[in-house]
């Protein structure tokens, strides 16, 4: 059958923790979703990733009913990863809380390119130092 | 409980460090609208009324429970804000905010689905509701989860509404992208005897297999296309899918009818029935009846 395609909604979630409280319950419930039957799909498929933040984009269909892909995490999170750090910092500007490479903002920004919009790696690069240092880590 | 809904329009550069902001504040995760998503997808959706934004743009959003610190985290949002906005990461609108009433989301999508009759016999009804089907009434549950097929739709009713005539006691019908598995149980709840749906997606194979347990038939579901089942033993075949799907099927839809079996093909835009019609007569199907609904057509053809 046709779908007609009456919304598409992005969420960032912690990875297996999808519960109907926000953000999804409001998200989604504007649209008719069955919210238990995503909360569920979508902690199952990401079971495997605990700890990550895994965006979702969810396709919602004229007769309310849904398919959704799996992202990668946001430039924050790939950032803590790639440092091995839990928390960001909460003065950015004068508590450091780490160092990244240009080797590991490249690898972020080839990650990240095809989300960040960004025309030429340099630019997704700009953007990932610039994520970082709003998190209180420097990059070279 | 009550949520300070806080939504912050920024530049796409931005918008991963306002996300974490927000992150760091809710102790959840956010929404972001990003009319990038509909400017990269809509070439590979059937349809849509969504129109591309600037993709420059994205709006992001988080939900700030009501507790006694929410006045702190609102002051941490503002400074956070404006120490991104010093990066120069690009702009980042001021954050407004609203009111969000805590409601019950884990059910309140329940609402939108109610019992509904579609044929003289056929009821639709959500699978929590409590019906008793009065005379003459046939009921078939349906559970709306991920796949496609609830009943309300005009494609699957024009379906439903002509199997009532179609389907004999004891009738072989094959359901083509079953979906939900709404058509396969509708065709067991009207007589059918052997009823195969495939569908070559393993979440409605699921949905399907499911729907057809809660209804208590039998049901034989395959994660299949039609060239892999048997041929010449079907007497009906459903088929709602999309127009160029139904005309790529027609000579396995052939294949597997009886001489004198019909084939319903629905999921047709009003602007194709002419190129259906015409692909069902030169596959060798004498299209018999044209029924329309809400801009969509289906199509019965016999095989002579």
């Amino acid at each position: 059958m046709a779908k007609k395609v009456t919304a598409v909604i992005k969420l960032a979630l912690p990875a297996g923790k999808a519960t109907p409280a926000p953000p999804v319950g409001p998200a989604l419930g504007q649209h008719g979703v069955n919210i238990m039957g995503f909360c569920k799909e979508y902690n199952e498929r990401t079971k495997d990733q605990a700890g990550l933040v895994i965006p979702v984009e969810i396709t919602v269909y004229e007769d309310r009913s849904f398919s959704f892909i799996l992202k990668t995490p946001p430039t924050a999170v790939l950032i803590k990863k790639a440092l091995g750090i839990e928390t960001a910092s909460g003065n950015p500007k004068a508590q450091k809380v780490g160092k990244l490479t240009d080797a590991q903002v490249e690898e972020i920004a080839k990650i990240k390119m095809p989300d960040l919009n960004a025309t030429d790696l340099e630019a997704a690069k700009r953007m990932v130092r610039g994520t970082a240092r709003s998190m209180g880590v420097d990059a070279e | 409980m009550r949520y300070l809904e806080v939504s912050i329009r920024c530049q796409r550069a931005a918008a991963d460090a306002v996300g974490h902001l927000l992150m760091t504040l809710t102790g959840g995760g956010y929404a972001v609208d990003d009319p990038l998503i509909v400017e990269q997808n809509r070439s590979s959706w059937d349809m849509t009324d969504l129109k591309p934004g600037d993709p420059e743009w994205v709006t992001v959003s988080g939900w700030l429970a009501e507790t006694d610190d929410l006045e702190q985290r609102r002051l941490r949002l503002e400074a956070g804000l404006d120490e991104i906005r010093a990066l120069g990461l690009g702009t980042v609108d001021p954050a407004r905010f609203r009111w969000v009433q805590e409601e019950d989301w884990a059910h309140a999508w329940k609402a939108y689905f109610r019992p509904m009759r579609v044929g003289d016999a056929l009821v639709v009804v959500p699978a929590w509701e409590d019906y008793t089907p009065g005379p003459g009434e046939v009921p078939v549950y349906v559970d709306p989860g991920m796949a496609f097929g609830t009943g309300t739709h005009a494609t699957t009713a024009l379906c439903l509404r002509w199997m009532e005539r179609l389907v004999q006691p004891g009738s072989r019908v094959i359901d083509v992208g079953t979906g939900s598995g709404i058509l396969a149980v509708a065709a067991k709840r009207l007589g059918a005897g052997e009823v195969l749906a495939i569908d070559v997606d393993p979440v409605a194979v699921e949905a399907a297999e499911e729907n057809a347990r809660q209804n208590q038939v039998a049901i034989d579901v395959r994660r299949a296309t039609l060239d892999q089942v048997p041929e010449g033993e079907a007497d009906l075949i459903v088929a709602n899918i999309i127009a160029s799907v139904v005309i790529d099927i027609l000579p396995d839809v052939v294949e597997r009818l009886k001489p004198g079996g019909r084939f319903l093909a629905s999921g047709i835009i009003l602007e194709k029935k002419d190129a259906v019609a015409e692909a069902m007569t030169q596959a060798w199907l004498l299209p018999v009846g044209v029924r329309e609904q809400d801009g969509w057509v289906a199509i019965l053809a016999m095989k002579p």
